[in-house]
């Protein structure tokens, strides 16, 4: 089973990707930057669903991590966020393979998303 | 942006200039988007148990916006006699914080506790906004909290500026260094245009704690945080 990690500091929306999830990929929750870290470190999960606003850290410190790591770097990342303004072109040198709107999307499309990457 | 924008619109009570208007609407837009998730998710799901979850994750994330919005219409209003201090037991507001934030930790499963101190004298402030401030400390702390979940509300008695420190100690990552900045540059979160996580939170604890002749700030602790009040000791009951 592929392994996805979820970074977002809201626990219950998290929890919502994770029921969308868990009967197809191996799906674990971290609340912030610092644990990303440690748990990307130890699982080297598949892809990352990343919220952009995280407690503690933004998304852009934990992208410019996993980039200067040649290991991690790899890694798909999917972000989430309410900031419609972002602009695709710009984060795709992070690793950042889809965008999604929180105030937009439905649940189910973070499925769709990953499934796109991880066939 | 229009002149017009920036301006008091009713002779001294001021609605919110425009960049403070956007990081409100940025900060609403957190919990709409999660109510809105979670409809989403109840709209589809059988499991009764996991229907039951949704809808008081729905309950409480509306409460919790509701109040931002009564704060954020409250920080409006500038006239000082609107808010009358009193003398006032800082644990008997922590108590009132306590009971009206349970239920959202214990859905969040965190645990917020009351660390009392004994002889702690009374306090002059006007105790709905000084419970609306630690309120906002506390709805805060909760996003920082780690997995471990205690957050804990204390006081401490500050001889030495005739204040009582009221405060709320989470055991997350360490405050970001700019919201830290933003605590004692109090022009800060006027002029940054990027909506941050807590920063209308803090802004508007500062409104408040301005009303009451109080001060907040924040301690950055290795594996956490400390947001504080400190409110002037009433010198009434002092003089009894």
């Amino acid at each position: 089973m592929k392994r996805v990690l979820i970074i977002d500091d809201e626990p219950w929306q998290a929890a919502v990707y994770q029921r969308v999830l868990s009967d197809a990929y191996q799906v674990e929750h971290v609340t912030n930057g610092f644990s990303a870290i440690e748990r990307i470190d130890q699982a080297l999960p598949d892809m990352i669903i990343l919220d952009v606003l995280l407690a503690g850290s933004t998304a852009w410190t934990l992208l410019n991590e996993l980039q200067s790591h040649s290991d991690l770097a790899a890694i798909p990342v999917l972000l989430v966020t309410n900031n419609s303004d972002m602009d695709m072109k710009h984060l795709s040198v992070y690793g950042v393979v889809g965008l999604l709107d929180k105030a937009t999307m439905h649940p189910n499309d973070i499925r769709h998303e990953i499934e796109k990457v991880l066939v | 942006m229009s002149e017009r924008g920036n301006r008091p619109s009713d002779g001294g009570q001021s609605l919110f200039v425009l960049p403070e208007l956007s990081i409100a609407a940025h900060e609403l837009k957190s919990p709409l988007a999660l109510i809105r998730q979670l409809g989403l998710e109840l709209e589809t799901v059988e499991d009764q148990a996991i229907r039951e979850t949704l809808t008081e994750q729905i309950i409480l994330t509306a409460e919790r916006s509701l109040r931002m919005t009564t704060n954020l219409t409250k920080a409006s209003r500038k006239q000082a006699n609107l808010f009358v201090t009193e003398p006032t037991n800082p644990h008997a507001v922590l108590s009132q914080v306590q009971s009206e934030l349970a239920p959202l930790y214990n859905a969040s499963s965190r645990q917020l506790t009351h660390k009392k101190t004994l002889r702690l004298p009374l306090v002059a402030t006007n105790s709905d906004l000084l419970r609306r401030i630690i309120c906002n400390f506390g709805d805060n702390a909760l996003h920082y909290a780690d997995e471990a979940g205690v957050v804990e509300l204390y006081t401490q008695l500050r001889r030495n500026d005739g204040t009582v420190r009221i405060g709320v100690r989470d055991y997350g990552p360490a405050l970001p260094i700019k919201v830290w900045r933003s605590l004692h540059d109090t022009h800060y979160a006027h002029q940054s245009s990027r909506p941050d996580s807590s920063g209308i939170g803090l802004h508007i604890a500062h409104r408040f704690a301005e009303q009451i002749n109080a001060t907040i700030g924040a301690i950055r602790h290795r594996d956490g945080t400390s947001f504080y009040v400190d409110v002037p000791v009433s010198k009434q009951l002092l003089l009894l």
